[in-house]
C-alpha cells in the first residue's frame, strides 16, 4: 500500500517538530479562549506559514486546528464557558465533575478521548485517501466542476440557518472570486483601475479580517471586566487505565460519528458532538447520570470533535473541497504556496500529502504530551482580561494581512470586510458559505469554462457522463433532503422559521 | 441599542442586489469569445444574486420582527474609529511602530473598565508598549516582515 511508503523519518525535521508543537501550543490557547475558535486561530498564524516550507506550514495548521477542539474543553470544564462551539455538549458534564472536585480527572477524559478521536479520524483519512484519489482523478472539468458545486450545496443545504442568505453569501463569494485577471484572456475584470486589486480581492487579508474583526468587536461589546478565575488546584490531567476502559466504547463510537460527519461538508464538528452525545447518552445504562458529570458525555464529544478534524481534511486532500470554513482556510495555505489541493496533488506529490497526514498523526500524539503536561498552565493563562485579549487579536490580524504582500491596502481591505462581516453575521448571512464559494471560485469558474468550451456552448456535458450522472444524483439527494428537512421543520414548530 | 431584523435584513438585501446590478452592468464592457468569454461567469453570478437578494428581502417581509441587540454601541464606534486612525497614522506618518503603538494605548485605555485615572493610563502605556515589543520580535525579528 502506498500509504506505507512513505518514509515517516523525513518528518522528524526541526521545522516540522517546531510546527507542530507551535500549532498545539497555539491551538490549545486559542481554542480555550471563550469567544475566539479554530478558523480565528487558523485564520491569525496564517502570515507565520508565508516564510516556511509547504510541509511544516500546513502541519501548524493542522496541529492548531486539532489542539484548538481539545483547547475548547479546558475552559468547559473549568470554567463552564466552552472555548469552542464544539465543546458546549464537553460543558455539561465537564464542569459538574470539576465541581465536584475532580478538574484533572475531567481534562483527562476530555484529552484521552479527544487524542483518540484524533488518532481515528487521522488513520480514517490515511486509509482512504488512496482509493478516493484514485477515483478522483479520473475526473475531468465536467467532473471537478460538479464535485465542487456538491461541496458547496452540501454546505448550504446541511449547514445554514436561512437558505436563502446562504445562497447570497455563496453567489457573493463566487462573485467576488472573479475581481482580478481572467486567466483565460488576460482581462482585468472589476478592479476599478487600482493595481492592488490586478491579482484579485487578497484572500489572506479577507480571511483574516472576515473572522478576527467581528470577534474582536464581539469580544469588545461583551464582558470586558470578565477575568476568568478558575480554580488552578487539582487541574494535574490524569487517567488511570480502568477509568479509559469504561469510555472505550464511547470514545470509539464517537470517533466513527465524528469522522463521518468530518467527512460530510458543511455539518462540522458541533453537530457531531451533539450526535455522539445523545447516542452516548441513549445507549447508557445510567442516563440520569448525564449532565451530572458523566464520563461518557465528556467522552462522547471530545472524541467526535477531534475525530472530525482528520474526516474534514479527507474532501479537501482528496478531491480539493474544502467541508468547512476552517478547513477553507488551512486549503488557502495551499494556495499561497502554489498549489490548488485536489486528486493531482496526490499523484503528483504523494510524500507531500502523507507526509500532512502522518504528520497530523504525530501532531494527535504532540498533542497528547503536551496536553498531559501543560493544560495546567494554559488554564492560568485564561486570566488574561478580554480588552486586552482583544486589542492583541485585532493586531494580530491586521499584521497578517500586511504580512501577504507588505500592502497596506491588504489592512483597509481586511478591516473593511471584518466591519461589514461584523453587521452581516448578525443577520444570518454565512461566512463558511462565502469563504468556500470563494476559495473555490476560480475553480468552478475554470472547470465550467473549460468544460463548455469542450461542449461549444453545450451544458449536455454535464449530463451524458457516468461520473457526472452519479455526482448530479448526489447533488439532487442533497437538495431533497434539505428541503425535506425544512418542511418537517417548518411543520413541528411554529416559530420563526427560516425558509 | 436594538436593531430592527426585518429592516437590516431589507437593507443588506437591497445593498446585495445593487452590488449585483453593478457587477451585471460592468460585464458589458467584456469581449465575448463563444459566448464563454470573461464576462459569462460573473453574468450569471451577478443575475443570480439579484434574484436570491430579492427572494431573500422579499420573504423577510412576511416575517414577525425580531430585534438584534448592540449592546455599548461606544465600544464597537472606538474598535472601528481605532482602526480607521491606525490606518490612517501608518499611511501618513509610515512608521508602524509608532503608530501601533499609539493606537494600541488609545484602545487599552478606553477599553479597560476601570474609571480613568494616571495609574490607568501608565498601564495601558505600559501594557500598549510590551505589545509592540513583543510583534516587533515575533513578526519583525523573528518572521522578518518589513513594516
Amino acid at each position: 500500500m502506498e500509504i506505507f511508503s512513505f518514509d515517516i523519518i523525513t518528518l522528524f525535521t526541526w521545522q516540522n517538530m517546531l510546527a507542530i508543537i507551535m500549532g498545539v501550543l497555539f491551538g490549545i490557547c486559542i481554542g480555550m479562549m471563550p469567544g475566539l475558535g479554530p478558523t480565528v486561530g487558523v485564520a491569525l498564524i496564517l502570515p507565520v506559514t508565508y516564510t516556511m516550507g509547504t510541509v511544516p506550514a500546513i502541519l501548524l495548521l493542522v496541529a492548531l486546528y486539532q489542539a484548538a477542539e481539545y483547547g475548547g474543553s479546558i475552559s468547559a470544564i473549568t470554567l463552564g464557558i466552552p472555548g469552542t462551539a464544539s465543546a458546549v455538549a464537553t460543558t455539561l458534564d465537564g464542569h459538574p465533575m470539576s465541581k465536584m472536585g475532580f478538574p484533572g480527572r475531567a481534562l483527562g477524559y476530555s484529552l484521552y478521548s479527544s487524542v483518540f478521536g484524533g488518532i481515528f479520524g487521522g488513520i480514517v483519512l490515511l486509509l482512504l485517501i488512496a482509493p478516493l484519489t484514485k477515483i478522483a482523478i479520473k475526473f475531468s472539468d465536467p467532473e471537478i466542476f460538479l464535485i465542487a458545486l456538491l461541496g458547496l450545496v452540501s454546505v448550504v443545504g446541511l449547514g445554514s440557518k436561512d437558505i436563502p442568505k446562504s445562497v447570497v453569501s455563496v453567489l457573493l463569494g463566487l462573485l467576488l472570486s472573479t475581481m482580478g485577471m481572467d486567466v483565460f484572456t488576460g482581462i482585468s475584470r472589476f478592479t476599478m483601475d487600482i493595481p492592488s486589486l490586478s491579482d484579485g480581492i487578497p484572500f489572506v487579508a479577507l480571511i483574516t479580517g472576515l473572522f478576527a474583526v467581528p470577534e474582536v468587536i464581539n469580544l469588545a461589546i461583551g464582558n470586558l471586566d470578565a477575568v476568568y478565575v478558575s480554580d488552578t488546584r487539582n487541574l494535574k490531567v490524569s487517567l488511570a487505565w480502568n477509568e479509559f476502559k469504561e469510555i472505550l466504547r464511547t470514545v470509539l463510537k464517537g470517533s466513527v460519528i465524528g469522522t463521518i460527519i468530518g467527512i460530510i461538508p458543511g455539518v462540522g464538528p458541533s453537530a457531531a458532538t451533539w450526535i455522539s452525545y445523545a447516542e452516548a447518552k441513549r445507549v447508557s445504562r445510567e442516563p440520569e447520570r448525564f449532565g451530572k458529570g458523566a464520563p461518557d458525555g465528556i467522552a462522547a464529544s471530545e472524541s467526535a470533535n477531534n475525530a472530525c478534524v482528520g474526516g474534514a481534511l479527507l474532501p479537501l486532500l482528496s478531491l480539493g473541497i474544502p467541508g468547512s470554513g476552517t478547513i477553507a482556510v488551512i486549503s488557502s495555505a495551499f494556495i499561497i504556496k502554489g498549489i490548488q489541493p485536489g486528486p493531482q496533488v496526490f499523484q503528483t506529490q504523494s510524500d507531500l500529502i502523507l507526509g500532512i497526514i502522518w504528520g497530523f498523526l504525530l501532531a494527535t500524539i504532540v498533542l497528547w504530551i503536551v496536553g498531559k503536561y501543560m493544560t495546567a498552565f494554559f488554564a492560568r493563562l485564561l486570566t488574561i482580561p478580554n480588552y486586552v485579549l482583544l486589542v492583541i487579536v485585532f493586531f494580530a490580524a491586521m499584521i497578517g494581512a500586511y504580512g501577504t504582500r507588505y500592502n497596506l491596502f491588504d489592512v483597509g481591505v481586511a478591516f473593511t470586510v471584518g466591519c461589514i462581516g461584523f453587521f452581516v453575521s448578525r443577520l444570518d448571512y454565512s461566512f463558511p458559505c462565502f469563504v468556500m464559494a470563494f476559495i473555490l471560485g476560480k475553480l468552478i469558474e475554470t472547470s465550467l469554462r473549460r468544460s463548455l468550451m469542450l461542449s461549444r456552448g453545450s451544458y449536455a456535458i454535464f449530463f451524458t457522463r457516468g461520473y457526472c450522472i452519479a455526482i448530479l444524483c448526489i447533488i439532487l439527494l442533497v437538495v431533497s433532503l434539505t428541503i425535506y428537512s425544512r418542511v418537517k421543520k417548518r411543520r413541528n414548530a411554529g416559530e420563526r422559521t427560516p425558509i | 441599542m436594538k436593531l430592527s431584523y426585518k429592516l437590516a435584513t431589507i437593507s443588506a438585501s437591497v445593498f446585495f442586489a445593487l452590488l449585483g446590478v453593478l457587477f451585471l452592468l460592468s460585464t458589458r464592457e467584456f469581449p465575448s469569445t463563444f459566448g464563454i468569454g470573461p464576462g459569462y461567469f460573473p453574468r450569471i453570478l451577478s443575475s443570480l444574486l439579484i434574484v436570491f437578494s430579492v427572494v431573500s428581502g422579499a420573504g423577510e417581509l412576511f416575517r414577525k420582527d425580531e430585534f438584534i441587540d448592540l449592546p455599548k454601541p461606544a465600544n464597537i464606534v472606538l474598535v472601528i474609529s481605532s482602526g480607521v486612525i491606525f490606518i490612517a497614522l501608518w499611511h501618513f506618518l509610515d512608521r508602524f511602530y509608532l503608530s501601533s503603538f499609539l493606537v494600541v494605548s488609545i484602545m487599552l485605555f478606553f477599553l479597560d473598565p476601570q474609571p480613568p485615572s494616571l495609574k490607568k493610563a501608565g498601564k495601558s502605556i505600559a501594557t500598549g508598549a510590551l505589545i509592540v515589543v513583543l510583534v516587533y520580535f515575533l513578526f519583525g525579528k523573528l518572521l522578518n516582515f518589513r513594516f
